[in-house]
């Protein structure tokens, strides 16, 4: 070989060598999702998980096949589901100004998310609906609709973005429901859970 | 001449010849292997029946019935008289999370009727316990009635053609990359009847020719005119 094919030989390979590089680098480089990703703040049912801008502590997870719940004109109204309805109770607190909890989401062991249900239908517990105040606890309901068979393992979600939140903090609390605690829940679960009048206790 | 000069070139350049010649082969070798040569395939959507479930990238949905009423599932009404066209449809979420864009799956053409009787429904709504939007929750299939506006004095269509519109997920787009859906496809026709749902007394809209009356008799009023000042 002479001196110039070995010389161009080696052109090659470092053509080759760049090339698969920007691709590694390509593939490889986050993209705008993940630089302007939520800072996730983990915790459980029970304790106050503090985020930037607000905290949420989670008291407690009902379950039921059916909703009864207040509509603007007219008697109350019932919402059935094809999966379950998971009432979670909790309490709120802005941590600086007032905000609102825009976003909220059930992710459940294999990824997906539910979002919380908040448009259907008017409850005044609903955490999602109103506005909360620096240093004033504000308790409520978060409503989502699974299916049952999700539910073991799930995660709700929390930010003050909707949709998707970046560049902040988004609340990440396990509701601590394994495979049997979802089925003897399911077993008790209520028919006609009532979304008006008192905080159901 | 140029044909001599070429000859020329050759003899002088056989080397360099040759590699254009290969290189040309090489391309077209490539061409030909992707499908460069293969005839652009004719352009006719597929045309499955009322019923049928159709999968998208998105949704997997299951067109069942079109009807045209006064007001839709949920209760809303249009002052103005206006009829609404409901196409109700099991709809499935494909997606990873909630979302409330299955209207963006299909796509009206009613020529002739004007209203908001186009494009994408003007709103969905849920048919279980039927209430306004749907934020349909993966994979939980629900029955939803996707809604159009047709004006008050439109003629009721008796047939609609709803095209099914394909989206595809794009982990980064080119201009943030963010992730998104885009380049809406259609992928499928669906010929549906339409049902008049609307009551026998306020029938004169449902009879084409009443209906079409206003707009020719508004376009004959000038050539009377133009014809009186000749």
């Amino acid at each position: 070989m002479t001196r110039i094919w070995r010389r161009r030989l080696a052109d090659a390979v470092l053509i080759v060598l760049s090339a698969a590089a920007l691709l590694a680098m390509h593939r490889t480089t986050p993209g705008f999702d993940e630089k302007t990703a939520a800072f996730p703040v983990k915790g459980s049912l029970g304790e106050t998980v503090n985020g930037r801008s607000f905290s949420l502590r989670l008291d407690r997870v009902d379950l039921a096949t059916s909703l009864t719940a207040p509509v603007l004109l007219g008697p109350p109204k019932t919402y059935t589901t094809s999966g379950v309805w998971v009432i979670v109770h909790g309490a709120i607190t802005s941590n600086v100004q007032p905000m609102l909890l825009r976003y909220a989401g059930l992710r459940t062991r294999d990824g997906l998310i539910y979002t919380a249900v908040d448009d259907r239908f008017h409850s005044r517990w609903l955490l999602t609906q109103d506005e909360n105040y620096a240093g004033i606890s504000r308790r409520g309901i978060l409503v989502f609709e699974v299916p049952p068979d999700r539910l073991a393992g799930a995660v709700l979600l929390a930010g003050e973005r909707s949709f998707r939140v970046r560049l902040d903090s988004r609340l990440e609390i396990a509701l601590g429901l394994d495979e049997s605690a979802v089925r003897a829940r399911m077993a008790s679960a209520q028919a006609g859970y009532r979304l008006d009048g008192a905080l159901p206790q | 001449m140029k044909l001599l000069y070429a000859l020329d070139d050759l003899r002088r350049r056989p080397r360099a010849w040759a590699m254009s010649c290969a290189a040309a082969a090489l391309v077209a070798l490539v061409t030909w292997a992707l499908g460069g040569f293969e005839a652009v395939p004719a352009a006719t959507l597929p045309r499955p029946s009322a019923g049928s479930v159709i999968t998208t990238n998105q949704w997997t949905l299951r067109p069942l019935r079109a009807w045209v009423g006064e007001s839709s599932p949920a209760g809303r009404k249009r002052s103005d008289g206006s009829k609404v066209l409901i196409l109700e449809v099991d709809v499935t979420s494909r997606m990873p999370a909630t979302s409330n864009l299955a209207g963006n799956a299909f796509h009206l053409s009613l020529p002739g009727v004007t209203g908001q009787s186009q494009g994408e429904p003007k709103l969905l709504e849920l048919l279980r316990d039927p209430s306004i939007g749907a934020d349909l929750h993966p994979g939980m299939t629900e029955r939803i009635a996707a809604v159009w506006e047709v004006a008050p004095t439109a003629p009721i269509p008796t047939a609609v053609d709803v095209t099914v519109v394909n989206w595809t997920f794009k982990r980064q787009d080119s201009l943030m990359g963010s992730s998104g859906w885009f380049n809406p496809t259609p992928i499928a026709v669906v010929p549906m009847p339409i049902e008049n749902r609307i009551a026998p007394e306020s029938a004169p809209a449902a009879t084409p020719a009443p209906a079409a009356a206003p707009p020719v008799a508004l376009r004959a009023l000038p050539r009377p005119r133009a014809e009186v000042r000749r």
